[in-house]
């Protein structure tokens, strides 16, 4: 029987079996990873977990606090000083996805429906992808469902919505599923309020006999795959006009190629293998596993060893949560690499162990992304990083450190101009960590302290005292920063180059603040004032007149500034993105 | 404009006048020439570039004339970055065979003509990338 004949039987068997099955719908019941989340992991409003059970919200739409919100949206984030380089564009061009979340149902289910409620600024979810957990092969353990390509269009409705995207129903049930999001195309933070899965349950079906027939697929496909990838004879083979163009045009020609591209390109003949090994060709020079990370493998990484001999930046954020891919010799061979100075590990599943055999071959660091990793890697393996004097930029944001770490870390690496110690849930005394850094570190400059409870006026002063080049502050949910002393005044005064300043929801600002602004501030750009009560339409359009720059403003739940306010603004301003969120 | 440059291919006694604007998109070779009317010397062979191939290069260098210089490629740099979505007309320009296509490449890089040369490499990898659009495979 051919292999063709066999797959038929096994749909049509299939398919009468599925015909007498229930359907269910179900929500979801956890949350596993996530890449970021607004709200604080010790609070329940805004956070990843709100998108756990049945709407609440829907059909309203607004910024609802027990919706489910990412950390960011817009463009202006990556406009931001301390906006990281994009690793490589080209990847970009085939992987747009900034956020991720991890959801988990109570019953496997052969899926065939997602229903998505999205309460406030839809439109950013880019990808869905559904996981197989009795997968033989990891590389198959997750199947994309849907996907849009080259990112969303953006949606101007402002309505709360049910996105039901056309799926393509992955072969096997499955209870997890991972949501991708772009943010930059929608107006303002995107929210979730519940997701559901609708799916054939297995009441009726022979769970097991079903998971040996789709099983029974793969192994087919997988033959095939082998069949189609053995090498060629080398000698005999006719590469076409590739024999008739020179090395150079090849190299030229591959470096527009995806990753994946050029390592299956490398299968298909001897000229290509050469060429797709070259280690100077940009996408081994930035090599960047994220947009794979749901297909990468353990021996994966094998074949970079040679082909990255060059390497200058490795990403691999997101990798590495449901397989032990990152376990491998060939990671430590890469990062020996003396021209790695750039790490990005995001969201990364690796072990402390590995983690602490890592950084220290990893002497040239300059810049190093460990966010989102608190749940990954303790307090005492970030302490490694004290080890990378050269470090330019540092991302702790969500991770384990604690005060006694991040000093340590601000003491030995001197150079850092970028700091991220956003939500570090552990940092019991922001203002010892910043009296140390802004004392040690004389390049600062940027730093986000993003929900840094414990910061007061205190380290704000020793910021206004010694870090004068700041371009971009975070302050946003600091709420123990009382400005009634005149801190951030004093901030104001020192700090002139200021391009970003989130003062989100912090209650005690005043006219004088904005007063303060407009005369010490001329560059400012982005400007987040969400929840300041006492901000008046006088002062925000002095601010307005003074920063001639400014591309972002942010004057949601400012309770003086009314919706006419913010539409004259807008008209005045029309270079300004002004933002007004409210609950409706 | 006037005829600065009168150049030929290899395979064909066909003269080309090449005027300024199009002689200063082949970098590599417009050096070789003066600012002064040359419509009465000797005619220059090109030996990479056939004549129907350098057809199609004053053509490509006639619609292109305007725009702005590229900036350096640099390997290590994202080179999607520095290359715009292919437009409508180069798409139309670039319907041709692989042999024709394989040809424009090296013309474009032997005469330096940065946009065509990087134009026509994208194609042929956006031709790589739409066959082999598979599985993904890691392996070596």
């Amino acid at each position: 029987m051919g292999i063709q004949q066999v797959l038929s039987t096994i749909r049509t068997n299939i398919r009468r079996k599925i015909i007498f099955v229930a359907m269910l719908r179900q929500y979801v019941s956890s949350v596993g990873n996530f890449s970021s989340q607004y709200g604080a992991n010790t609070s329940t409003s805004y956070v990843i977990a709100n998108i756990i059970g049945e709407p609440s919200s829907y059909p309203s739409y607004g910024d609802f606090i027990q919706s489910c919100v990412l950390r960011t949206y817009g463009k202006w984030w990556k406009s931001a000083p301390e906006a990281l380089q994009p690793l490589d564009n080209l990847s970009q061009r085939y992987f747009s996805c900034d956020d991720f979340i991890e959801m988990h149902f109570d019953r496997k289910t052969y899926i065939t429906g997602i229903n998505i409620y999205e309460t406030y600024n839809p439109g950013a979810i880019v990808r869905i992808l559904a996981f197989d957990e009795s997968a033989s092969n990891s590389s198959h353990q997750w199947f994309v469902v849907w996907e849009i390509k080259g990112g969303c269009p953006p949606v101007t409705e402002q309505s709360a919505r049910i996105f039901s995207p056309l799926i393509k129903p992955p072969p096997f049930p499955t209870r997890v599923i991972c949501i991708e999001f772009n943010s930059s195309n929608v107006a303002y933070y995107t929210e979730l309020d519940a997701v559901e899965l609708v799916g054939k349950c297995d009441v009726n079906v022979d769970d097991i006999s079903l998971a040996q027939c789709i099983e029974g697929l793969n192994i087919d496909s997988d033959y095939e795959k082998e069949m189609l990838l053995t090498p060629q004879d080398s000698s005999s083979f006719d590469n076409g006009c590739f024999d008739l163009l020179p090395g150079e045009v090849i190299f030229n020609i591959l470096s527009y190629l995806p990753l994946n591209d050029i390592c299956k390109l490398a299968q298909v003949s001897t000229l290509f293998y050469r060429h797709c090994y070259n280690p100077l060709l940009p996408q081994h020079q930035h090599l960047n596993l994220q947009p794979y990370w749901f297909i990468l493998t353990k021996s994966s990484l094998d074949g970079f060893v040679t082909k990255c001999k060059r390497i200058r930046s490795l990403r691999l954020s997101w990798c590495g949560a449901h397989n032990d891919m990152l376990n491998s010799q060939s990671l430590l061979q890469i990062v020996q690499v003396p021209t790695l100075c750039r790490l990005d590990l995001s969201c990364c599943a690796l072990t402390d162990e590995l983690f602490k055999s890592i950084i220290p071959l990893c002497q040239n660091l300059t810049e190093l992304d460990v966010s989102s990793t608190l749940k990954y890697l303790s307090c005492s393996s970030l302490q490694v990083i004290a080890i990378l004097s050269k470090l330019v930029r540092l991302n702790l944001y969500n991770t384990a450190v604690d005060t006694t770490c991040a000093m340590s870390i601000v003491q030995m690496c001197q150079r850092l101009q970028h700091l991220n110690l956003g939500a570090c849930f552990y940092i019991h005394d922001y203002n010892q960590v910043i009296d140390k850094a802004s004392s040690n570190c004389p390049s600062i400059k940027s730093l986000d302290l993003w929900r840094a409870k414990s910061l007061t006026s205190t380290g704000i002063n020793y910021l206004a005292q010694r870090s004068k080049h700041l371009l971009s502050l975070d302050l946003g949910w600091c709420s123990n920063i009382d400005s009634q002393d005149g801190c951030l005044i004093e901030l104001l005064k020192c700090c002139n180059a200021l391009k970003k300043l989130y003062l989100t929801a912090n209650r005690s600002i005043s006219e004088k603040e904005l007063m303060a602004i407009a005369k010490h501030c001329p560059d400012l750009e982005q400007l987040d004032l969400l929840g300041n009560s006492s901000v008046t339409l006088a002062g925000v359009q002095r601010v307005l007149g003074c920063c001639r720059n400014m591309v972002f403003l942010d004057l949601s739940f400012c309770g003086k500034i009314t919706d006419e306010h913010i539409y004259h603004l807008a008209m005045q301003h029309s270079k300004c993105s002004i933002k007004n969120s409210h609950t409706q | 404009m006037a005829t600065i440059a009168q150049l030929k291919g290899w395979d064909s006694e066909e003269v080309f006048n090449v005027d300024g604007e199009i002689l200063n998109q082949f970098s590599s070779i417009k050096e070789l020439f003066g600012n002064a009317d040359a419509s009465n010397s000797e005619p220059l062979s090109l030996p990479n570039v056939s004549a129907a191939t350098f057809q199609k290069v004053i053509e490509w260098c006639k619609h292109h004339k305007d725009d702005p210089s590229l900036p350096p490629l640099k390997c290590n740099k994202a080179i999607s970055e520095q290359i715009k979505d292919v437009s409508d007309w180069d798409r139309e320009f670039l319907h041709v065979d692989q042999k024709t296509l394989c040809e424009l490449i090296l013309a474009a890089g032997y005469l330096g003509i940065d946009g065509l040369f990087r134009l026509t490499c994208k194609t042929v990898a956006d031709m790589i990338s739409g066959t082999t659009s598979d599985e993904n495979n890691f392996q070596h």
